[in-house]
């Protein structure tokens, strides 16, 4: 009885959260529940704050009294998502509407296990948070690389701090975040987000957000230069690091190319990365060119697998290597499509996802479609 | 006697300074503590000072680098709440409140080059202060994200100073006149620079654009498109992560305070 009651609950506020309805006749017509049922309903959510009343809307063409009408409160509750990027926990805090207020970060200490039982550095980014807050806590949902995370860190979190808490895979959530509150992300679609920089991991999110899984596929061997390798040494940051370096200092020592990336005044070393790899070769340097199409030729193999058996709408990269920008996708593309038919590929939409809190954005999703169920099904 | 935290910065009558001091101390009155808050002419380095400098205060609040390594280790170690504002101490292990730098620096330069605008100028903060070091790194990372080059003379002296920053602007136009677009690292050097624009007789924005980092009532008279950062809310939230310090939290890393393109007619 309670469940269905919940889940009425939910439908109520799903459709005036969609705009499908917004005042209590629509809402009956929309949910097929009684008059009575919707009213009793939107006295609760009223109660809660999860809606509000703002107003009378027109009357009928028949005449007749005129509809209170209703709105949806995203800030009547918030949310922390956290996501582990790179060496650090990254956590934001956030409205039902993926309006967020602040960031906390927490490096991570050498050899620190994000995974770790207690999850300590995810629980340091939530008590971070804490203070910030300004209405009451949802729940928690946390992305942590890798797939079957053990239930232990969620179990720690939720006795500390006393609310639900959600774990995913950090590139599913990264998909989740990006059709929930990203802009250009097609609804009806099957989205893959590529997370390429210490790992590598594939997130798929499809119905509208109510499917979604993750895997890690580091160990995944690939063909180069006809050796079979596993995707790690091919593509993981750790693994190029070190050849994105020797391109760079090759470049600052040729003449008249001097501080690639390191303008004169610069208030920082520079360190290497992507972008300044992406500069070089903008600026015509054949050997980060060249780098920059092995990736691509590598990063291929995945993507025309993923073409030919999961058969997304859309497919984002995230992670260090989005730093490559639009002319790394075209290549991308270019070698895919000598491994799949080119109509095949014609069909997905590829997209950068640079932005480093799509994971905790995913991870915020995850807890309200938990927790509210707002997304579409 | 009401419990006290102390409040230290370089410069109690700067803009920032004031804006920041303001918003803290309306959250923490409004919890039935005081706040002390004192102006350091120099910076306090040893312990021992740091000591002295917060007897009788239950927590600190330290707006801009004014307590060194030295100071900032020894109030930790002995359990006293400190929270940084606007900058930090990497390794120390002491919470900071700053604004995002990054996503502000971002959403200046897309908006620019979402304008047509591809020939750009730097006016750098205070190389001292994390605010200006992360401004400018951020701002040259979107460059290259940007596929822009901007030649080494386009990035001019500001030092947070408008006098600075429309000096080096001044003395650049002088020069030459190859650029379609000014970013400073806070709004008032922004405000500088369109003022030594006009003089100069360079329209803003038909033939340069000017935006700045950071909010305020000046910005707004002069329609100065900024990426927002609220200075007094950067201190309501420092106060917010100082008192649950206060209150027993022990907290790690640093909090990051959103920003906003505000566009204008600049």
């Amino acid at each position: 009885m309670e469940q269905l009651r919940r889940h009425n609950l939910h439908l109520v506020l799903r459709a005036i959260y969609s705009g499908a309805a917004e005042s209590r006749a629509e809402l009956a017509v929309v949910t097929g529940l009684t008059k009575p049922t919707v009213s009793t309903l939107i006295g609760e959510l009223l109660a809660e704050g999860f809606i509000s009343e703002r107003g009378p809307g027109r009357s009928s063409e028949s005449g007749g009294k005129r509809p209170t009408l209703l709105r949806f409160e995203p800030r009547a509750r918030q949310v922390i998502g956290v996501s582990v990027v790179g060496n650090r926990a990254l956590g934001v805090l956030s409205d039902l509407a993926g309006e967020t207020s602040a960031l906390h970060v927490r490096e991570l200490a050498p050899g620190e296990d994000p995974l770790a039982d207690d999850a300590a550095a995810v629980g340091d980014v939530v008590a971070g948070l804490l203070p910030q807050l300004d209405a009451p806590l949802l729940g928690i949902g946390v992305g942590l690389p890798g797939s079957g995370a053990s239930p232990r860190p969620a179990a720690s979190l939720g006795r500390r701090f006393r609310v639900s808490v959600y774990l995913g895979n950090q590139a599913e959530l990264s998909a989740l975040g990006q059709l929930a509150y990203a802009d250009g992300v097609e609804q009806g679609g099957t989205l893959v987000n590529l997370i390429v920089d210490g790992g590598i991991e594939m997130g798929v999110c499809m119905a509208g957000g109510a499917v979604h899984y993750g895997s890690d596929l580091a160990d995944l061997v690939a063909p180069a230069e006809g050796v079979a390798r596993q995707l790690r040494e091919l593509l993981a940051w750790g693994a190029v690091r070190g050849r994105v370096e020797a391109v760079l200092d090759a470049a600052s020592a040729e003449p008249g190319r001097a501080n690639v990336g390191s303008q004169v005044g610069d208030a920082e070393p520079a360190v290497p990365s992507y972008l300044r790899l992406r500069q070089a070769a903008g600026h015509g340097n054949v050997a980060a060119t060249a780098l920059i199409d092995e990736l691509a030729r590598n990063l291929s193999v995945v993507l025309a697998w993923l073409v030919a058996t999961v058969r997304p709408s859309q497919v984002s990269l995230g992670g260090r290597l989005s730093d490559l920008g639009e002319s790394f996708l075209d290549r991308l593309k270019e070698h895919a499509g000598t491994q799949v038919p080119a109509e095949q590929l014609e069909r997905v939409a590829l997209s950068l996802a640079y932005s480093e809190q799509l994971g905790a954005m995913g991870a915020v999703a995850l807890v309200v479609q938990a927790e509210l169920e707002l997304l579409e099904s | 006697m009401r419990a006290s935290l102390g409040l230290y910065t370089n410069d109690v009558a700067g803009v920032f300074q004031r804006s920041v001091i303001s918003g803290a101390v309306e959250v923490v009155e409004r919890v039935g503590l005081s706040v002390s808050v004192v102006e350091l002419t120099a910076r306090v380095e040893s312990a021992a000072a740091a000591g002295r400098l917060t007897s009788g205060t239950v927590g600190s609040l330290v707006l801009t680098n004014v307590l060194g390594d030295e100071a900032l280790s020894a109030l930790v170690a002995s359990d006293h709440p400190v929270t940084l504002v606007s900058h930090r101490a990497p390794g120390l292990g002491v919470p900071t409140v700053m604004h995002d730098n990054r996503q502000g620096m971002r959403q200046l330069v897309e908006h620019l080059v979402a304008s047509g605008r591809d020939q750009f100028v730097y006016v750098g903060g205070r190389s001292d202060q994390l605010d200006g070091r992360e401004r400018e790194r951020f701002f040259r990372e979107e460059l290259m994200r940007n596929s822009l080059d901007v030649p080494a003379e386009h990035f001019l002296v500001g030092d947070f100073e408008p006098a600075v920053a429309a000096a080096s602007l001044t003395d650049l136009i002088r020069r030459e006149r190859g650029f379609d677009a000014v970013v400073a690292a806070d709004y008032l050097m922004a405000i500088a620079a369109m003022d030594a624009l006009r003089a100069a007789g360079v329209a803003v924005p038909d033939e340069v654009s000017v935006v700045g980092f950071g909010d305020g009532p000046e910005a707004v008279a002069a329609g100065l498109t900024v990426a927002s950062a609220d200075v007094v809310e950067l201190g309501r939230r420092g106060a917010r992560q100082l008192l649950a310090q206060v209150h027993g939290e022990r907290l790690r890393g640093y909090t990051v305070i959103r920003a906003g393109l505000i566009v204008r007619d600049s």
